[in-house]
């Protein structure tokens, strides 16, 4: 089998989106190892631990806006706080539902953000992903 | 000594050594020694053997009067048998001797000694002049003029002459006096020819001139009349015009005041450094010693003194340099042919009026031959003749007179000269003496002359001459007793006034000496021989940079460079000569050295000790703003130390960060403890102008404030820092001066007052009350002369309603002696009233017996007239106050209410007295009450201001006001502020209004994008959720998984339906009106619960519901569904799955017109950090959650649309309690 990326990660607090998601991932072999979380604290925490264990970090994640508690910018502050080699590893593909224009404008100011993708995923969008292996 | 008989001469050499005169005998024998003699040895005695046959007497005679007029001349003769002797008498020899008589020669000499001094004085400055004198005038400071008596011209002016009167020689020159017009009045030339032609010389004589300008002059001229090219003229010596009296006095009048006077003085005037060197002499030395000035100038006055009376000098020395007094000391002095006078000298040493630093020893000295010899004569009638013929010459008055009646028998002619009472007058009147002494020291010479039991004594004392002049004598009386038991007096007078004068002088030279050490732009010191310094003044203190007292702790090794080689020669050089002058190094406090002038000398002071005097000025080229830097800050410790200022530094805020001074103890503080306090603390009314030199680098002002307890007045001078670090200032207490000013200004207001207003009568009576006197003013208030005043009459014209009660009252009082207040009406003649206030106090003598009664009558009729005006006036203010539509108050400077009306109560809801209490920030709305400050600062600043400010009335309500302030001005002082508050609540309310309704819509509009794409989001997520499960599904072929994907869609489905139901919901409660029905909130709770049952693990919770229903409940149904439903179903859909025993509590209390519910849990409970946030739109908490975030959004908005409260606990893990309460709208139902 040969997989697009070892490893990415998914983060979106609707959790029939994220199991949609991850089967698209699977079908497309976007990568081998699909971490999924339904908060972005909790993902956070784990890039933290991972960083700090030397683990391998995703190389890809896709992260939704709206969420509860922390939403995808708050996380994509937080993750610019963490080493430059990690944010430079991780390319970051936001995910959104309502496709608001204030949202746009944010996601394409952050560096971070490769592209904004409209949910759900399908096989035509991953398709069309310019991202570096 | 002329004669050939060697023996003879040797016997008079031996004769005259027994007598006390000093002498060098020189033998002449041929005509040719003579006259060899004659210029080079300046004989003052020649004597002449009658049979010295080579040189005649007569003969020796000639040569020696036409070589010089100085010399006496001496006959010895055999006899006067032969008429020879006679005959040389007559041709000018002074005096004869018979062979025989030889013992009495020296008795001749010194008589002619005595003579001829005088006579030379006379002849060498007051007889008329060779012309070769007068061009010693060409370079005097004096203006000269001779004017030729036959014809009246002027042939000689000096340059001062032609300077003062204005003209160029050419246009005076050999024009009369009349044709340039000189005199002011003619006639006074007339007079003056007259005159001088009797008096040949006119002391301080008073001309009235005219200058070439025009101008007319009072000036004071000394004349003389003189030979001028074989003609009479008068020489005028002009001494003083008020130009030049002015002139001199401001520039250097005291010097030439005190030479002026010393230089036509008959005594030696000197003076000396405290060792007795010649500094000053007058050129009177020249004929009494022989000697010109500048022979003697630098030289010790020991050089000249005979060596028996030196040791009695130096005594009399150390006791004139030791006590302030003067000395007066007989001794012999060498004259320049050698011999010696016997003179009397009066000394005094003269010291700095303030440090009492030694300047000058001041003697004047007098040959004292005369005065002594003629004491010592016996009253002999055979040489009366003689004598008269002497005293008649000499400038001394001698007299004799009764020692009991001072009538005096004889004066001799210089008695008129001196004071210009004729001879007569003197002896015939026998009072003459005592009356003519001035009023002053008649008690003191009276008693002197009656107590003293001397034989021979001496005193100084004034005389007024005819002329009016005062002259200073002194007087030398002997008492002789004659034959008939009669005491007898003779005595001899001198005038002293030239002397005294010099002394007022050489006073005034010594205070300009003293005002010239401190104000002189060189630096003085006065320094110990070893180089300590004693004194220094200022310019001294900025050369060497450092200040008095640390200019005192030094010495030549800090201030000089000893390295300078030059100033082991200068120190050296002073101690040969005395003095010091030129350049050396000196050092400043800092180190550096500078290049100075030094002018040094050494004298020695009152305790023997050698003093040195040193000027210094600094050569090198300063910056005159180093040195006026250094001047600020020496001046600056200066004022510190020493005077009562209080100096301060402010910072930008006006806090002072320093303070010091004596100035501060005024204000019972220490130095520095200023510092932290704000000058708007001390000054509050000042402190802007004292901050105002932040931008005038300079503020004067004179500021007063109260502090521990006292008024005080200090007056300010505030400079900005050069750096611009804040402010410096200086206080100067000036409260003492200011309490008198204020006290002078107040008794001058009271006067002036009194005298326009309040005038005041005043009237004495006698013990029984009966007037015995009365004041103008008196009889102006009651219409009553003095003469009917006096007795009852003085209160004729009392009103007839006062006059019973006054009358009777004040008898009684009067008798009693006590004061009598009271108050009543004069009808005066003219039909006029007076009010009048009365006072009388009674008078008790010394010993406390009452003798009469003083009584003031204060005309009061203006003042009730103006007190009428002001109760009028007072009146208008009041309406006008009371009436105004709007608030008016008045504050004083510390914002406390001191008056306010009844619209201002009433728009505060306080009273006046609450006003009081609150004070002005007590109205305020918000606590601030910066803004505030500033408005009354600037009002406070004299300006008027208006404002706006919320105020906070009683009755809790916010009240915006428009107030206009006013300061309150009394006699130029602002005491306080008026208000006119105007309420203006109504119309910054509506424009509140319309700005909140924009801020509204504008949220409105916010929160309807948010809504938008809140909405949008929330209606796509569960679709595109189910378009992705459909994606899923068509390629799975597994279908147990296919009906998971199914599952799914079901899920996302219900998830949009519950949202859909929401916004549904939500736009009901914002849309529908209330609807009222009645609630049964079992029902409805059962309901809600059923509903709810397909959520997962609903079926393990126990609901239980507890109700007190005292009411029925009415309400909207709806939105109560709503409300319960959402809060039930989050704490079904969030219990906690690990609790044994999950609840929910309902529970409900109905009133009457409210209704309280109470829905609690112990489910997961909501962490802290959402709890506030939890009622907001879109809000969601729990990551668990599945929820759109309108649905506790909705529950606040209905609860806020049915007027109620809801409020939420909640503690994590623990569970949660909804608060609501809400309005039972039964009644309103019921309408």
């Amino acid at each position: 089998m040969q997989f697009k990326f070892k490893k990415t990660l998914l983060i979106d607090d609707n959790r029939i989106d994220n199991i949609i998601n991850k089967k698209i991932l699977q079908n497309n072999q976007f990568a081998q190892d699909i971490e999924v979380f339904d908060s972005a604290r909790l993902a956070l925490l784990h890039l933290q631990k991972s960083v700090a264990d030397f683990k391998d970090l995703p190389e890809v994640i896709f992260l939704d806006i709206k969420m509860p508690e922390m939403d995808g910018f708050e996380f994509l502050e937080e993750f610019e706080k963490l080493a430059a080699n990690v944010s430079q590893k991780c390319q970051i593909l936001m995910l959104s539902s309502s496709m608001d224009p204030y949202d746009t404008k944010r996601a394409n100011e952050m560096d971070s953000v490769k592209s904004l993708l409209n949910k759900p995923l399908n096989n035509n969008i991953l398709s069309n992903l310019q991202l570096s292996a | 000594m002329l004669g050939d008989s060697l023996s003879a001469l040797n016997q008079i050499v031996s004769e005259l050594k027994k007598s006390d005169l000093f002498f060098t005998p020189q033998f002449v024998n041929t005509k040719a020694d003579f006259e060899r003699l004659l210029s080079d040895f300046y004989p003052a005695i020649i004597i002449a053997d009658l049979n010295f046959t080579e040189l005649s007497p007569l003969e020796a005679l000639n040569i020696a009067k036409n070589n010089s007029s100085q010399n006496s001349f001496i006959v010895l003769s055999e006899s006067l048998a032969d008429g020879y002797t006679e005959t040389c008498i007559k041709a000018g020899a002074d005096d004869y001797i018979l062979k025989k008589d030889l013992p009495l020669l020296s008795i001749a000499i010194k008589s002619i000694l005595d003579r001829k001094i005088i006579t030379n004085i006379v002849s060498e400055s007051q007889k008329p002049k060779e012309n070769s004198l007068i061009k010693m005038y060409n370079d005097s400071n004096y203006a000269v003029s001779v004017m030729r008596l036959s014809d009246g011209k002027i042939v000689y002016i000096n340059d001062k002459f032609a300077e003062l009167f204005g003209y160029i020689d050419d246009e005076i020159f050999e024009g009369t006096s009349i044709e340039i017009n000189i005199w002011a009045v003619i006639d006074d030339r007339r007079k003056l020819i007259e005159k001088i032609k009797t008096n040949k010389i006119l002391n301080n004589y008073e001309l009235k001139l005219r200058t070439n300008s025009g101008t007319i002059k009072d000036f004071q001229a000394k004349i003389e009349l003189l030979e001028y090219d074989g003609e009479s003229a008068a020489l005028t010596y002009i001494i003083g015009n008020a130009e030049t009296t002015i002139i001199t006095k401001l520039v250097s009048g005291n010097e030439a005041r005190f030479k002026s006077i010393a230089e036509n003085s008959e005594d030696i005037i000197s003076t000396h450094t405290s060792e007795g060197i010649f500094t000053y002499i007058s050129p009177a030395c020249r004929p009494l010693l022989g000697y010109h000035p500048e022979e003697l100038i630098g030289h010790s006055a020991y050089e000249f003194f005979h060596k028996d009376d030196l040791e009695e000098f130096k005594k009399t020395h150390q006791l004139i340099l030791t006590t302030p007094s003067s000395y007066r000391i007989n001794y012999r002095i060498r004259k320049k042919d050698g011999s010696y006078s016997e003179v009397e000298t009066i000394g005094k040493t003269l010291r700095a009026a303030e440090h009492g630093q030694f300047i000058e020893m001041l003697f004047t000295t007098r040959a004292i031959a005369l005065e002594t010899k003629i004491q010592e004569y016996k009253v002999d009638e055979e040489k009366s003749d003689h004598l008269e013929q002497i005293f008649d010459n000499v400038k001394t008055i001698i007299w004799r007179g009764n020692a009991q009646t001072y009538q005096y028998t004889f004066v001799n002619q210089y008695a008129e000269e001196l004071l210009g009472y004729p001879v007569s007058e003197w002896i015939s009147d026998p009072s003459f003496w005592i009356e003519h002494v001035h009023p002053d020291d008649r008690d003191y010479v009276y008693s002197l002359k009656s107590e003293t039991t001397e034989p021979y004594y001496t005193c100084d004392y004034r005389m007024i001459s005819k002329s009016g002049d005062v002259i200073w004598i002194r007087e030398n009386v002997n008492t002789v007793s004659t034959a008939l038991n009669i005491s007898e007096r003779i005595g001899s007078i001198i005038n002293i006034s030239d002397r005294k004068h010099a002394e007022e002088v050489l006073l005034e030279i010594q205070n300009r000496y003293q005002s010239f050490f401190e104000n002189s732009n060189d630096g003085i010191i006065i320094t110990t021989k070893e180089g300590q310094i004693l004194a220094t003044n200022l310019e001294a203190c900025i050369l060497f940079g450092r200040t008095e007292t640390e200019m005192l702790q030094s010495g030549r090794k800090e201030i000089m460079d000893t390295s300078d080689p030059k100033l082991k020669e200068a120190l050296d050089e002073r101690l040969r000569n005395g003095k010091f002058k030129g350049e050396l190094t000196c050092v400043r406090k800092d180190g550096s050295k500078f290049q100075a002038d030094i002018s040094t000398a050494m004298f020695i002071d009152k305790n023997g000790n050698e003093i040195t005097n040193t000027i210094i000025r600094d050569i090198t080229i300063k910056k005159q703003s180093e040195n006026e830097l250094k001047r600020k800050s020496l001046l600056l410790n200066g004022i510190l130390e020493n005077i009562p200022v209080a100096v301060y530094r402010l910072d930008f805020e006006g806090t002072y960060t320093e303070s010091s001074g004596l100035g501060l103890q005024r204000l019972g503080l220490q130095d520095h403890e200023l510092v932290g306090l704000s000058v708007y603390d001390t000054y509050p009314q000042f402190a802007p102008k004292i901050m105002n030199a932040l931008h005038t680098d300079f503020e004067h002002l004179i500021a007063s404030g109260e502090m521990n307890g006292g008024k005080w007045y200090y007056e300010h001078f505030v400079f900005r820092e050069d750096d611009s670090q804040g402010l410096i200032g200086f206080a100067f207490d000036i409260t003492d001066r200011k309490a008198s000013e204020i006290a002078l200004k107040a008794s001058e207001e009271k006067f002036r007052s009194l005298s326009a207003f309040y005038p005041v009568g005043i009237f004495i009576t006698d013990i029984n009350g009966a007037c015995t006197w009365t004041n103008n003013r008196m009889q102006r208030i009651a219409g009553v002369s003095l003469e009917q005043a006096l007795g009852d009459g003085w209160h004729r014209n009392v009103h007839s309603e006062d006059k019973n009660i006054l009358t009777t009252e004040w008898k009684e009082y009067a008798r009693k002696g006590w004061a009598h207040p009271g108050s009543y009406r004069f009808i005066r003649p003219d039909g006029s009233f007076r009010w009048v206030k009365a006072t009388t106090s009674p008078l008790f003598s010394d010993q406390g017996d009452l003798f009469g009664h003083v009584g003031t009558i204060e005309d009061i009729t203006d003042k009730r007239q103006a007190d009428i005006s002001l109760i009028q006036s007072e009146q208008r203010y009041k309406s006008l106050v009371d009436n105004n539509p709007d608030g008016v108050y008045s504050i004083d400077l510390e914002s406390n209410f001191t008056s306010v009306n009844k619209q201002f109560e009433e728009l505060t809801g306080y009273s006046f007295e609450e006003l009081k209490k609150i004070k002005f920030r007590g109205l305020l709305a918000s606590g601030d009450i910066s803004e505030f400050q500033d408005y009354v600062n600037n009002t406070l600043k004299g300006l008027n201001t208006s404002f706006q400010f919320d105020i906070k009335t009683s009755f809790g309500s916010i009240v915006k006001l428009n107030i206009t302030k006013i300061p309150i001005l009394l006699e130029d002082k602002i005491v306080g502020a008026y208000g006119i508050a105007k309420n203006v609540t109504g119309k910054v309310h509506a424009e509140e209004m319309l700005k909140q309704q924009n801020d509204e819509l504008m949220k409105t509009n916010q929160e309807l994008d948010q809504f938008v794409y809140s909405t949008s989001h929330d209606l796509r997520a569960p679709l595109t959720s189910v378009l992705g499960l459909i994606g899923l599904a068509k390629i799975e072929p597994d279908t147990e998984q296919q009906q998971l994907y199914l599952d799914k869609m079901s899920q996302s489905v219900h998830k949009l339906d519950r949202f859909i139901q929401d916004i549904i919901n939500y736009s009901k409660n914002s849309r529908l009106e209330i609807k009222c029905e009645e609630v049964n909130l079992q029902t409805l709770i059962n309901e809600t619960v059923d509903n709810l049952k397909y959520i997962d693990g609903a079926d393990r919770i126990d609901v239980r519901i507890k109700l007190d229903e005292k009411s029925e409940f009415f309400s909207d149904l709806g939105r109560l569904r709503v409300i319960l439903s959402n809060i039930i179903s989050n704490a079904v859909r969030y219990h906690n799955r690990s609790e044994i025993l999950p609840f929910i509590e309902f529970s409900a209390t109905v009133l009457e017109d409210v209704v309280y519910m109470e829905i609690s849990d112990n489910g997961q409970g909501i962490n802290p950090i959402h709890l506030e946030k939890i009622f907001e739109m879109f809000y969601r908490a729990s990551q668990n959650s599945s929820g759109s975030g309108l649905g506790l959004y909705i529950v606040k908005e209905s609860v806020l649309k049915l007027k109620g409260k809801i409020s939420v606990k909640s503690e994590l893990t623990k569970g949660t309690t909804f608060y609501i309460q809400i309005p039972n709208l039964k009644n309103q139902n019921a309408i």
